[in-house]
């Protein structure tokens, strides 16, 4: 009967371990779980406030089509424009971009909040070199620029084009979206 | 749909694969890749666990740690799930199939710490995978880990007959012909 | 007492003369930033481990030790994993996955094994702080070649002007390969002219 209570035994110790271990897990799960939330919001309210310069504060809208957006209020209480989350697919992955625009959709700035482009090529689409040029762009012009379609006027990344075209339908689409949930 | 699957599969054979561009598994890849026919028994039994052990991970983090709201468990129930699961596959292929298990035991408990079985099983909740999808990228991904195995051990058969650098020789030379393998697979990207 | 803490360093450095815990050493290395910050995560999961290892040397029986020092791991993995999420972002965001994967690195579970399982506290903690150095100096290394080829920076600030055309296959998986093959090929010729 030896081996039944050395069975017994170890069970007991492991679960021991286990206990302990789920427990200090817990504890420190409580103490870093609301920075990790706060974390996260002011990480999302830099990138509104870099779309949307302007401003300060911020509520939450659901589009008709289940689509997450912001209206952005200045300090005095006025909206003064919005912004979206869009996720085009590029050249390594999903583009996850946000994308704001001013009341009239007019694209007030751009943010690319994740990719895997190549790093070098397709990754330079965050560098303000390209994203810089949406701004002030409305939606006819949110293509880009092209022998055969004149209206483009979004110049893409050298030996990039699957990316900057990405990044354009994308912001496009965001606009367009915007538009439609009027 | 179809097309769905295929964007899946081929994506984490080709485009994603394991060990070329996401450096998971890397130590077998080194470790196991100096004959064909110990990669390609390594790589069968890699398939095996990997796709068991996705199915276990993901029916675990859905259906206990998400319900209970202690997803901060989730490594620790994956690793053990993962070391628990290789101990039961190998204990079953001992009793039911002992020729098998002479071909494929001796890598079985390697696979506990290889880092693309817990990292398949973290990707697929991080990415939000159905188990349909789960099982596809298990798929993928350790097809994907095998193939680069034995196309290592190919060359490296054959590098043992090659006149190299004596501060070279062994794992400098692996790595290298890895570089140079992961160059040819990137001829992949924006297949898919 | 001094030799525990300085083999890991060189003679017997986990990543570059063991070969161990190689997958982070190639993931995370394309700058100098995410390689010493891999490095510091893991050698503060090795101290942990190695100091509790130590410390439940006799109390854990021996048939059931490897379960034990993976719960008591991947405890510490996740205790880094969280507080680095709630106080280094950033950093926590270009490492992603491989802060779980910690757990599966060879080096902790493998100096659980062969060195705290079996020594005092003390020279446990040298152990795993010489060993946890080592690592963190080695990926530092890998990365700082990396980014400095791959990129033309160094911890972000560039080093050669704008008209440096930066050799972009270091910053992609194909340069990790490389310059680790080419890095250990450096250390083994440099210890063969010393002998």
């Amino acid at each position: 009967m030896k081996s039944a209570f050395e069975i017994m035994k170890i069970g007991a110790f492991l679960m021991a371990v286990c206990a302990l271990a789920s427990f200090g897990l817990a504890l420190t799960n409580r103490a870093t779980a609301p920075l990790i939330s706060e974390q996260k919001r002011i990480a999302r309210e830099m990138a509104m406030k870099e779309v949307l310069p302007g401003a300060v504060e911020f509520e939450d809208i659901e589009l008709s089509d289940g689509r997450l957006a912001f209206n952005g209020k200045n300090s005095s209480g006025e909206t003064i424009g919005m912004a979206t989350i869009v996720s085009p697919k590029g050249y390594g992955g999903v583009i996850e971009t946000m994308v704001g625009m001013d009341v009239d959709f007019k694209v007030t700035g751009i943010k690319i909040l994740n990719m895997q482009e190549t790093p070098g090529l397709g990754a330079k689409a965050g560098d303000p070199a390209f994203s810089g040029q949406f701004k002030g762009k409305t939606g006819e012009q949110l293509y880009l620029s092209d022998k055969d379609v004149k209206k483009g006027e979004i110049d893409a990344i050298t030996a990039s084009t699957i990316t900057s075209k990405a990044v354009t339908d994308g912001v496009r689409e965001a606009v367009e979206a915007m538009k439609n949930a009027e | 749909m179809m097309n769905d699957i295929v964007v899946l599969v081929i994506g984490a054979i080709f485009v994603n694969n394991f060990v070329l561009a996401r450096f998971l598994g890397i130590c077998p890849f080194v470790g196991v890749s100096k004959r064909v026919g110990d990669a390609v028994g390594m790589g069968m039994a890699v398939i095996f666990v990997m796709i068991l052990a996705s199915v276990a991970s993901w029916l675990t983090f859905f259906y206990v740690l998400t319900p209970l709201k202690i997803e901060y468990m989730t490594t620790i129930a994956f690793i053990l799930i993962i070391a628990s699961l290789v101990q039961f596959v190998e204990n079953v292929i001992k009793k039911m199939a002992p020729a098998l298990y002479k071909s494929l035991g001796i890598y079985l408990p390697l696979i506990t710490t290889n880092c693309a079985v817990l990292g398949i099983a973290l990707l697929n909740v991080q990415n939000g995978y159905t188990l349909t999808q789960t099982v596809l990228h298990a798929v993928g991904a350790s097809v994907g880990f095998t193939m680069a195995l034995v196309l290592l051990a190919g060359i490296r058969e054959r590098l043992e007959r090659a006149d190299i650098p004596p501060s070279l020789k062994g794992a400098p030379i692996t790595f290298i012909t890895s570089g140079l393998l992961a160059i040819a697979f990137m001829g992949f990207i924006g297949m898919v | 007492m001094l030799n525990e803490l300085t083999k890991g360093i060189f003679r017997e450095n986990p990543l570059l003369r063991l070969l161990l815990g190689t997958c982070p050493s190639l993931a995370v290395t394309s700058s100098l930033e995410n390689g010493f910050g891999m490095g510091a995560a893991t050698t503060f999961v090795l101290l942990c481990s190695n100091a509790m290892i130590s410390l439940l040397k006799g109390i854990v029986p021996s048939k059931v030790r490897i379960p034990v020092f993976i719960v008591i791991i991947a405890t510490f993995v996740t205790i880094t994993d969280l507080s680095m999420s709630a106080y280094v972002p950033d950093l926590h965001k270009n490492l992603g996955l491989f802060i779980p994967l910690i757990v599966v690195n060879c080096i902790i579970l493998g100096r659980a094994e062969a060195f705290a399982s079996k020594n005092g506290i003390v020279p446990s903690l040298l152990d795993g702080l010489g060993m946890g150095i080592g690592f963190t100096m080695a990926l530092s290394l890998i990365g700082s070649i990396r980014e400095i080829l791959g990129a033309g920076t160094l911890m972000g600030a560039s080093l050669f002007g704008p008209s440096y055309q930066p050799f972009l296959m270091f910053v992609l998986p194909a340069g990790a390969f490389l310059t680790l093959g080419l890095t250990m090929g450096v250390m083994n010729w440099m210890e063969k002219r010393k002998a």
